[in-house]
């Protein structure tokens, strides 16, 4: 039951973004960070943000569930956001008031600083959000599916992009039952007694070679067998091999091409024209 | 070692869209002394419910089950498992779990080791090399191996069936009061089957005195369990002695479960206009059917 | 014609000694065949040889009367499939389909062709309205079903069931055995069931034991049954309802070896009052 949980982000149901083809999803995705990485002024990230949250409309995720993914950087933002309030050494000043607030030894408060580590929050946050947007509506089927076709190209320097996808593929489909077989082995094992998880850093470790050991055992049993299933069903690598499943764009992909291309290039344009630069 | 419940439900992922039922409001109680029998299929809740025995899945924490579930019982001998503070080692020492294809718990480089590995870690302090061996000794021959023999030896190097004997020592090696087996004969051929269940009998006529098995197998339900729960849905649907249980083939085979040969027979016969009352067991079967016999 | 052909065939694991020893042994086609035996016995090295998983060390093996060589692996291979014991190690990909398609997309069919091969295994195995569904989430017996489900998707003329039935449910094991009956029957596809339930083999056509590496009993699973003594000294038990029978003989109720509920309970309801 461990699977269900912590394995993938996939969140099972209908909507015009998980409809979407995963290539697009990918390729926006790259798009996105790329435009939030040239956003150089508020604007700019609030129109991203304004489309990320079309989109999470449309989704029909939960937006709880799509924060709680924001939970798990939190350190990493209020980290970021300290450094830059206190070392930050612009001068400007967005409100009345000095342009310095707080002169500590080193460490100096100033409305520039306030004003640019907001700007990173926002920014980490975005990133955090898009990139789960991706898993929450692709499977992880069709991630690798659209991970292979993206790079097919690369089978022209004879780089085994079939192999890779199939490699993933496999690792995804045995993640739950590798993680169910993990919270069987540590039942038995506490059980009989075992003290997983407490005491010393030496003491965890050796407290993890009961569970370790055979979970590798039987990956390695899974693996083979695995492989004689393969085998048996005529597996010889990706030479001969066809796809029963071909990705296809449709009339949604292309609302959401144009869509989402417009965002991007108005946001990269911003970047060599800012409205109002920070 | 006696146990009780009452009322007692578990959901798993709770809040989350993969919240599931597991058990629904489940009471009853096993007495101290029974070979006690869970049927049911995949997804009942019988490896839920067997999984709180030892404290492995726990009771939502003690305020929320008070304002909940009210009434909620969960005692396993003088073990109260409604209670946060509950020494799960105390109680784990006491009750020993055998899970589904227990070898796939084996981990240590000889035989010994494997099976001393439950021993060390419920002693109170560091036992000493003798009590060790003694412990050892005693576990492995109860199965029915040699422990001269295999002692030394890599688990790994064993056949099936002495492996899953190995996996039963190490887990009756702390003498348990009472013993839980989910399945403990699939995937033996016939005669492993046999001689897991012969030993069965032997821990419960020696060290576990309370012994409950989840079976699949209704033949084995009918010839060795004193008394038999049925779960369906995360519920309990019957708590009969098996000669009781089984008259109710078709409420059974209505519920998808299996019932033992005999009480096919039972049936078949009973639609012919022969009554037959039996325990279930092939032994009685036959001889309540010969009982019968006319020269013909 | 036969479909599987072993002549004197040996196979050895290493220094261990023989898992085969001179084996001939042979399957017409269209026969439903159960093949028995202790754990270690040798009967699913016979499955991997016939696959071609193994190589044997000695002897032929022929199937549909061409020798299995080195060479033509990848074509006999479509004409035998074999469905493994572990639910849960068989399967590639996550979605159903597409892990019925895997076989399929190996030999390079076109995708219209694929796509009418998992219709006609979904449907063979009963599981037409899982196509989508996620495997990790079906029962042992469905999963299963979906390896037959994919085996069949490259049309084998025999299917080799390697204890595929150990790890299920009473209620996994019957959907197996039911599936495979009828491809048997209705497609007329040969079967070899290795399995150790007795009452597995009580429902094909020829049944063989075999012990140490050799096939020691060859019969109507009925016969088989009979030799009470013999079977035990090959570490096998008797059906339950063959015990019944014969504790029944012995006390006076001459009940034939129909093996079969209904006709057992004709039979004793005729002697009993």
């Amino acid at each position: 039951m461990l699977k269900d949980v912590s394995f993938g982000q996939y969140y099972p149901v209908k909507s015009f973004v998980h409809g979407l083809d995963p290539r697009l999803k990918i390729l926006f995705l790259i798009g996105f960070i790329v435009a939030i990485f040239l956003a150089k002024e508020f604007l700019a990230l609030g129109i991203c943000a304004a489309v990320l949250f079309a989109a999470i409309l449309f989704s029909r995720v939960p937006i709880g569930k799509v924060l709680r993914a924001v939970r798990g950087i939190l350190f990493l933002v209020l980290f970021t956001a300290a450094i830059n309030i206190f070392f930050y050494q612009g001068e400007r000043v967005y409100w009345n008031g000095p342009a310095v607030l707080l002169q500590w030894g080193i460490f100096r408060v100033t409305q520039a600083g306030i004003v640019f580590s907001a700007f990173l929050v926002v920014r980490l946050v975005l990133l955090v959000v898009c990139s789960s947007m991706l898993t929450y509506t692709t499977t992880p089927v069709a991630l690798t599916d659209g991970i292979e076709s993206l790079l097919t190209p690369l089978k022209w320097i004879r780089f085994p992009v079939h192999e890779l996808a199939l490699i993933m593929s496999i690792a995804l489909r045995f993640i739950p039952i590798l993680l169910d077989e993990t919270e069987r082995i540590m039942n038995a094992q506490k059980a009989r007694g075992a003290d997983i998880g407490s005491g010393g850093p030496i003491r965890r470790v050796r407290a993890i070679v009961p569970v370790l050991i055979p979970l590798l055992l039987s990956a390695f049993r899974r693996a083979d067998e695995l492989g004689d299933a393969m085998d048996a069903r005529c597996y010889s690598g990706g030479k001969k091999r066809t796809k029963y499943k071909k990705l296809r764009f449709s009339w949604r992909d292309l609302v959401g091409v144009l869509l989402l291309a417009g965002v991007i290039a108005g946001v990269v344009l911003m970047r060599f024209y800012p409205v109002f630069p920070l | 070692m006696r146990i009780v419940t009452e009322h007692l439900s578990y959901i798993y992922n709770e809040r989350s869209p993969f919240a599931t039922r597991a058990l629904d409001d489940v009471s009853l109680t096993v007495e101290e002394g029974e070979f006690f029998g869970i049927i049911g299929h995949t997804g009942s809740g019988k490896s839920t419910f067997v999984q709180h025995l030892n404290g492995l899945l726990r009771l939502p924490s003690a305020l929320k089950r008070r304002a909940k579930r009210g009434d909620t019982v969960l005692t396993v001998g003088e073990f109260d498992l409604a209670d946060r503070k509950t020494d799960l080692r105390a109680l784990r020492r006491k009750v020993g779990m055998v899970f589904q294809y227990p070898e796939n718990q084996l981990f240590a480089e000889t035989v010994f080791d494997d099976v001393a590995f439950g021993y060390k870690n419920f002693a109170d302090g560091k036992p000493s090399q003798e009590e060790t061996e003694a412990a050892v000794r005693d576990a492995l021959t109860t199965v029915g191996l040699d422990y001269e023999a295999v002692k030394e030896v890599s688990p790994f190097e064993l056949s099936g069936g002495q492996k899953r004997r190995v996996a039963i020592a190490g887990v009756i090696v702390t003498k348990p009061e009472l013993l839980v087996l989910d399945e403990p004969a699939a995937g033996l051929d016939p005669l492993g089957k046999q001689e897991i269940m012969e030993l069965l009998h032997t821990l419960h006529s020696s060290w576990c005195k309370t012994v409950v098995i989840v079976s699949h197998d209704m033949d084995e339900i009918a010839e060795n369990c004193t008394r038999v729960a049925v779960f369906a849905e995360g519920r309990v649907k019957y708590v009969l002695p098996p000669r009781e249980l089984f008259k109710r083939t078709e409420e059974l085979l209505a519920l998808g479960l299996d019932v033992p040969l005999t009480a096919k027979l039972t049936l078949a016969l009973k639609k012919r206009g022969v009554e037959i009352d039996s325990d279930f067991t092939l032994e009685d079967f036959a001889e309540k059917v010969l009982a019968r016999r006319r020269t013909c | 014609m036969k479909a599987l052909e072993f002549s004197d065939v040996s196979f050895s694991y290493g220094e261990e000694g023989f898992a085969l020893k001179k084996l001939n042994f042979s399957v017409e086609e269209g026969e439903f065949v159960a093949i028995l035996g202790h754990n270690g016995s040798g009967k699913s090295t016979l499955a991997r040889l016939a696959d071609g998983l193994l190589t044997a060390d000695e002897g032929e093996i022929r199937v549909f009367g061409e020798l299995l060589t080195e060479k033509n692996l990848f074509d006999i291979r479509k004409d035998v499939g074999i469905v493994f014991q572990n639910p849960d190690s068989q399967a590639v990909a996550s979605l159903v389909e597409d892990d019925v398609a895997f076989g399929a997309e190996n030999v390079g069919l076109e995708r219209g062709e694929i796509g009418r091969r998992i219709d006609f295994a979904l449907r063979a195995v009963g599981m037409e309205s899982y196509r989508t569904a996620t495997i990790s989430r079906l029962s042992g017996g469905q999963k299963q079903r979906v390896a037959i489900a994919g085996v069949l998707a490259l049309k084998p003329r025999v299917m080799i069931l390697d204890e595929s039935t150990a790890m299920l449910d009473p209620r996994g094991r019957k959907e197996i055995i039911e599936v495979v009956r009828k491809l048997n029957e209705e497609e007329g596809i040969t079967v070899l069931l290795i399995t150790h339930f007795m009452e597995e083999a009580l429902l094909c056509h020829r049944a063989v034991v075999m012990n140490r590496g050799e096939i020691v009993m060859q019969d109507a699973p009925a016969n088989i049954f009979r030799r009470r003594e013999e079977l035990l000294t090959y570490n096998l038990a008797l059906p339950r309802i063959e015990v019944l029978c014969n504790r029944l003989r012995e006390g006076g109720i001459p009940v034939t070896d129909a093996l079969e509920i209904e006709t057992l309970a004709e039979e004793i309801a005729k002697c009993v009052s």
